[in-house]
């Protein structure tokens, strides 16, 4: 019989990974998982994810194990929870500090999983990199084709006017 | 992987943080004044739509992207209101001598409008068309014009606001709201701005005001400037008081004093609130002698007291945990000075629960043994020392009343005497006399622990350290002396006058926010 308080999640690719199960449990669909299983010493395959990504997914949550209840209290201000949620941190700029493939896979683990922080720190971190950019500089930053027709471009010409007849 | 593969809802998210703005502009300053900051900006959602098909079809797919507008382009407010779907919308709208006021409202999306801030380039003298807006989910209201404009004729009226039920609306605010005032009920208003225009031949009292107030029952926050009809006169039938139960911050500016000692004894104010009457002149002419004011509950627990006058002008600031007062206010023709009003103060407050005090003192005060004598449990004592006259000095007046039987706040523990060049005092500070109060009060058993004294002038302290080491060590238990920056001598606004919550819908503009104004203070 293993430590109850840990499991072992296999990756797409095959690597296992022992973890405390309070780390798990951030992942909503993972929480559900181990409510349905009970105690068993089973481990739980994680068919999308790959081990370079459940890697970095597991950091993420061992590092914000104890951010649940900060997140859980009234908004006083009423301002939008998640909003609240995506606060990003030099430590989460840092987790993020790597190269745009893995950037959007943890995003897409982090959606599979259910791990609504590390969904919400993505997004804003990359939110953060398109902000104040023209459309050509975001293109070029995430290598984007421009697949707008002539006629198109034209539609797009009259809606910048609107900005800048203010 | 790259971006272009993610899944729609994540694109959704990316893209509403994108377009979110910071969190300090998330809502405007008001008054608003677009010349200053753009109110909306609609330039990040619309370059996210210029990027790539993908892109676009995703932004024109999510309708909370496209919900704050800016009208100012009729095609571009055309495509945000069709593109937001049927969700609540936000609109900013500004209407110039070329668009006029009734035209632009009858224009909007009424029903869907949860926020509306008009910036209307002159004052609306007709303001029916806003008495006809059907607005039934209208959440936040405001309303701000130029100053200037014609205010002949204009007398004071009491419209009813939008043609429906304002059961939804949370804040409202107007600048200026010439002389009308809305008379609607407002079962939800937690939040009120209205300024009257100073230029308006028809001042309004604080009678005209009451009835809105007592149709407020939620009103947290409210600010009122402009209230200035100087003389006080009867009304004609007898008001009973408003009741404001859930009030956290009332901000009174620009009023006249007479009118605002009568709205503080005309209103009920919970315990836990915060009043700032700010901008407070008199006019001796027809008000004569400032009035006392009011004693109100959120004086009732404040533990903090701060004086600072001279001559025409005064500052007093109250503060507990949880409430404060704060009066700044002016004679106008200098014919009359604060000194015999701040005599006063032990009947507008309960002085017994203060336990620091920070004052100015200076050779015309008489005031302070009528006030320190009810301050039983003053532990805290910060003094700075102004102006001398010949026969009076400062330090000598204050040492002989705390030297005064019975003796003036018995627990006093920490006296900080602060001296600044700056106001004429250039010799060292009269060591002599402080000995001898302090030596007085630990021979009658009330031993002050710690003295500091202050001085802008390293040179004067210096010279005379061990003169006044030597005579007062024996009478207290901790004697420093320090050098300050003149500034230091300023007295200092807290944090807590940033009542939480007040800026939820609109930030004060930087005029408006608590500041301490003391430009002409003669120390």
């Amino acid at each position: 019989m293993g430590d109850s308080n840990r499991l072992t999640l296999v990756a797409s690719d095959g690597g296992k990974f022992v973890v405390d199960k309070e780390v798990v449990q951030m992942s909503v669909l993972l929480k559900n998982m181990i409510e349905d299983l009970g105690e068993t010493d089973e481990s739980i395959p994680i068919p999308n994810v790959t081990s370079p990504v459940l890697t970095k997914v597991i950091e993420f949550c061992e590092n914000h194990r104890t951010d649940a209840a900060r997140t859980d209290g009234p908004n006083v201000d009423g301002d939008d929870a998640r909003m609240r949620t995506a606060v990003v941190s030099d430590w989460d700029r840092q987790f993020f500090d790597v190269d745009q493939d893995l950037m959007f896979e943890i995003i897409v683990a982090a959606n599979y999983l259910d791990i609504k922080s590390l969904v919400d720190v993505g997004c804003k971190v990359v939110a953060d990199m398109i902000k104040g950019k023209s459309p050509q500089e975001i293109r070029d930053l995430f290598d984007i084709v421009n697949d707008f027709s002539p006629e198109e471009e034209a539609a797009l010409r009259k809606e910048n006017e609107w900005a800048n007849d203010r | 992987m790259s971006i272009n593969t993610l899944p729609h809802e994540l694109f959704s998210i990316i893209f509403k943080y994108a377009t979110e703005p910071e969190r300090e502009a998330l809502v405007p300053i008001f008054p608003i004044c677009v010349d200053d900051d753009p109110v909306v900006d609609t330039v990040p959602v619309l370059h996210l739509t210029h990027v790539c098909r993908l892109w676009r079809a995703v932004a024109l797919g999510d309708p909370t992207l496209w919900t704050r507008v800016d009208s100012r382009h009729p095609a571009q407010m055309e495509a945000f209101i069709e593109r937001s779907q049927n969700l609540p919308v936000s609109l900013f709208v500004r209407a110039g001598p070329e668009s006029d006021f009734a035209d632009v409202l009858s224009s909007l999306p009424a029903t869907r409008l949860c926020r509306l801030d008009m910036e209307l380039e002159t004052i609306p003298r007709d303001i029916a068309p806003l008495t006809h807006l059907h607005a039934p989910n209208l959440e936040c209201l405001t309303i701000s014009s130029e100053e200037e404009g014609s205010f002949g004729g204009v007398l004071p009226y009491w419209p009813q606001l939008l043609s429906t039920k304002v059961i939804n609306l949370k804040a409202l605010a107007v600048h200026p709201a010439m002389s009308w005032i809305p008379s609607n009920h407002f079962p939800a208003l937690t939040h009120l701005h209205l300024s009257f225009a100073p230029e308006q031949p028809v001042s309004l009292c604080v009678y005209d005001i009451l009835p809105l107030l007592s149709n407020t029952p939620q009103l947290e926050f409210a600010h009122i400037a402009g209230v200035m009809y100087s003389s006080m006169h009867e009304h004609p039938s007898v008001i009973p008081p408003v009741a404001l139960p859930r009030l956290r911050s009332l901000v009174c500016s620009g009023w006249a004093h007479v009118q605002v000692v009568k709205l503080l004894a005309l209103v009920h104010l919970p315990d836990r609130c915060w009043v700032r009457l700010e901008d407070i002149p008199i006019d001796p002419s027809s008000d004569g002698y400032p009035q006392p004011i009011p004693q109100i509950a959120p004086l009732s627990h404040t533990t903090h007291l701060e004086v600072a006058s001279c001559e025409d002008h005064l500052l007093l600031v109250s503060e507990g945990e949880h409430s404060g007062f704060w009066i700044e206010s002016h004679i106008d023709d200098g014919s009359a000075t604060w000194d015999s009003w701040i005599a006063e103060l032990p009947a507008m407050m309960p002085l017994s629960n203060i336990t620091s005090l920070h004052i100015n003192i200076h050779h015309e005060h008489t005031c302070w043994p009528a006030v320190l004598r009810h301050m039983s449990q003053l532990t805290d004592f910060d003094v700075l020392v102004g102006s001398s006259a010949p026969g009076h000095d400062p330090v000598d007046m204050l040492c002989e009343l705390l030297s005064e039987e019975p003796l003036p706040a018995p627990a006093l523990s920490r006296l900080r005497l602060h001296l600044v060049e700056s106001i004429g005092r250039t010799g060292a500070p009269p060591v002599y006399t402080i000995a001898e109060m302090l030596a007085h009060r630990a021979r009658v058993g009330h031993r002050v622990h710690h003295l500091h004294i202050l001085s802008n002038v390293p040179s004067h302290l210096a010279e005379h350290l061990d003169g006044l080491s030597r005579r007062l060590s024996p009478y207290v238990d901790v004697f420093e002396t320090l050098t300050s920056q003149p500034a230091s001598s300023e007295f200092k606004v807290r944090d807590v006058w940033n009542v939480a919550g007040a800026e939820r819908y609109w930030r004060t503009d930087y005029v408006d926010r608590p500041c301490y104004n003391l430009p002409s203070m003669k120390w």
